[in-house]
């Protein structure tokens, strides 16, 4: 899976990027904003895993942007948010898992699963909306 | 009477300094040979002035006070041009130089965030020994700022790092720094990485008249006291803001620490340290002495007694509800709101029977407020009573 890790603090993304490269992943990491929004673009990521606290550009808006771009990515949020308003918003905006700070990093490849077949799941729920409707 | 000698001297110096100055620069524009003749920066200046005075004194009818002043203006012209040139030449330099050094900076939080990833990830014999050659202060730094924002296993070899770089033993050194910010700095690393030597140290801090130091202190002492971690609320003189108040609820939770007394505070002559203990007793719901809260209902203070009607809300203290009545009327609109949200504990044709007693006394913006805050059922049935007492207005 492609993977791309937006964090301002660099040690954190190495340490996010140490985890999942072990599963075989293809990681990018980028902790600069303008390096942030151009790496989306070139590497489309299957997986996005973001702060909302971002250097020099809006989390909320990259977000946003990265869903409108890549309707299918899997966009997982990582904040030390806390506030339930803004976490409401940050799903409102196309995120699909939410996980606060402080968390711990050999659990991210556990979340990711999960949050995986979260969606799966609602894609099949989905689906037999639609055809029980049809 | 003094300070008018004072300026008087001061004017009468500067006049004196004026004409000599003057009379030094005039002479040496007088003159053709000169004691620097011969370097071209002075011989230009030296030429320039010398023209520049042969033009004023041809036009002689213009100003003999600029004749006079010319030597002066002209050194002064000269001096502002070589000031201008010398602080952009400083600005420059400085800036270069901070460049330089962030650069250097840079490098070396690389190097130090390469060793730490290799440490946790790869060979930690050989990222140990490079990591001793590397700057203490930035070691620290790195490891802190990962360690606030992750937990689990990773967290404990971050600790073994600490310790094995002896960074403790630094920690314990530094925060007798005389740099307040510095103190700041390494009080926050001890209480994040246990470093229990430094709790003697830290806990005069508690008291600093800095906030930014005492906060830290006080959240240090906090994590690193396993006996009496809150006793410095019973000495605290400072007020203890809100912020700090959400940062040691925090502290607290992050570090399962054992709860104290709460109630022990609420007799505090302090009214922030009363407001943090009613807080932690609302958020913990802590049990304990019910009249200690329904005392601080009637607290001198307004803002404790909106946070003591927030306990009497949570912790469902009917016993308090008598006396919430009979402050009701005399009360500020805030307190008032708060009392709205307590009574709702009362039974529902109690509360009625109350607001329809006090209703035509109360003003209406507290009817408005009244009317948001009560549960659904009973705000219809206020505004039903309101409708008949209107109906019976207008028939009288």
């Amino acid at each position: 899976m492609k993977i791309l890790i937006c964090e301002s603090n660099p040690l954190l993304v190495q340490l996010m990027g140490k985890e999942l490269m072990s599963e075989q992943n293809e990681v990018h990491l980028a902790w600069v904003g303008e390096e942030m929004a151009s790496q989306l673009t070139s590497f489309a990521p299957d997986i996005l895993i973001t702060e909302v606290l971002l250097p020099q550009i809006n989390g909320f808006e990259f977000i946003h942007n990265a869903r409108l771009q890549f309707p299918n990515m899997m966009i997982i949020v990582i904040s030390s948010l806390i506030s339930n308003r803004l976490t409401e918003l940050i799903f409102r905006l196309g995120a699909d898992e939410y996980i606060s700070k402080p968390f711990d990093p050999t659990q991210l490849n556990n979340h990711i699963q999960r949050a995986i077949l979260r969606k799966k799941n609602s894609l099949i729920s989905n689906a037999i909306d639609y055809v029980t409707k049809i | 009477m003094l300070r008018r000698y004072k300026a008087i001297a001061v004017f009468t110096t500067a006049m004196i300094l004026l004409i000599a100055f003057s009379s030094i620069v005039k002479s040496w524009l007088m003159q053709k040979n000169w004691v620097l003749e011969g370097n071209n920066i002075f011989d230009w200046l030296h030429d320039l002035g010398r023209y520049l005075m042969a033009t004023i004194e041809a036009n002689q009818k213009q100003s003999t006070l600029l004749l006079w002043l010319f030597p002066v203006l002209f050194t002064a012209l000269l001096l502002t041009v070589v000031n201008i040139v010398t602080i952009a030449l400083f600005i420059l330099l400085r800036r270069w130089g901070s460049i330089r050094f962030l650069h250097r900076k840079n490098e070396m939080r690389k190097k130090v965030q390469a060793s730490i990833i290799e440490y946790l990830y790869g060979d930690s014999e050989s990222a140990l020994e490079q990591m001793k050659q590397l700057k203490k202060q930035m070691l620290i730094e790195e490891i802190i700022s990962l360690r606030k924002q992750i937990t689990g296993s990773q967290t404990e070899n971050l600790q073994q790092l600490f310790y094995q770089l002896g960074l403790d033993t630094f920690v314990v050194q530094k925060i007798k720094s005389a740099r307040w910010f510095n103190k700041v700095l390494y009080i926050d690393a001890a209480q994040w990485m246990q470093v229990y030597a430094s709790f003697e140290l830290i806990q005069p801090y508690q008291y600093a008249g800095n906030p930014h130091l005492r906060n830290v202190a006080q959240m240090a002492c906090v994590n690193l006291d396993t006996g009496q971690a809150f006793a410095f609320l019973n000495i605290l003189d400072q007020s203890l803001p809100i912020w700090h108040q959400i940062l040691l609820h925090k502290t607290m939770v992050r570090s399962s620490l054992p709860l104290p007394d709460f109630y022990s505070f609420l007799q505090s002559e302090n009214a922030s340290v009363i407001v943090f203990a009613l807080n932690m007793i609302r958020l913990f719901s802590q049990k304990g002495s019910k009249d200690e809260i329904i005392r601080l209902v009637t607290h001198h203070d307004p803002v404790v007694r909106r946070n003591a009607l927030r306990v009497v809300r949570d912790l469902n203290i009917y016993e308090a509800i008598p006396v919430v009545k009979q402050n009701f009327l005399g009360e500020t609109l805030r307190v008032q709101v708060g009392m709205i949200q307590a009574l709702s504990l009362d039974k529902p044709q109690e509360t009625f029977e109350f607001y329809r007693n006090i209703w035509l006394d109360t003003p209406r913006r507290l009817q408005a407020e009244i009317l948001k805050h009560v549960s659904p059922g009973l705000q219809a049935m206020l505004l039903k009573d309101m409708e008949r007492v209107q109906i019976e207005q207008k028939q009288n």
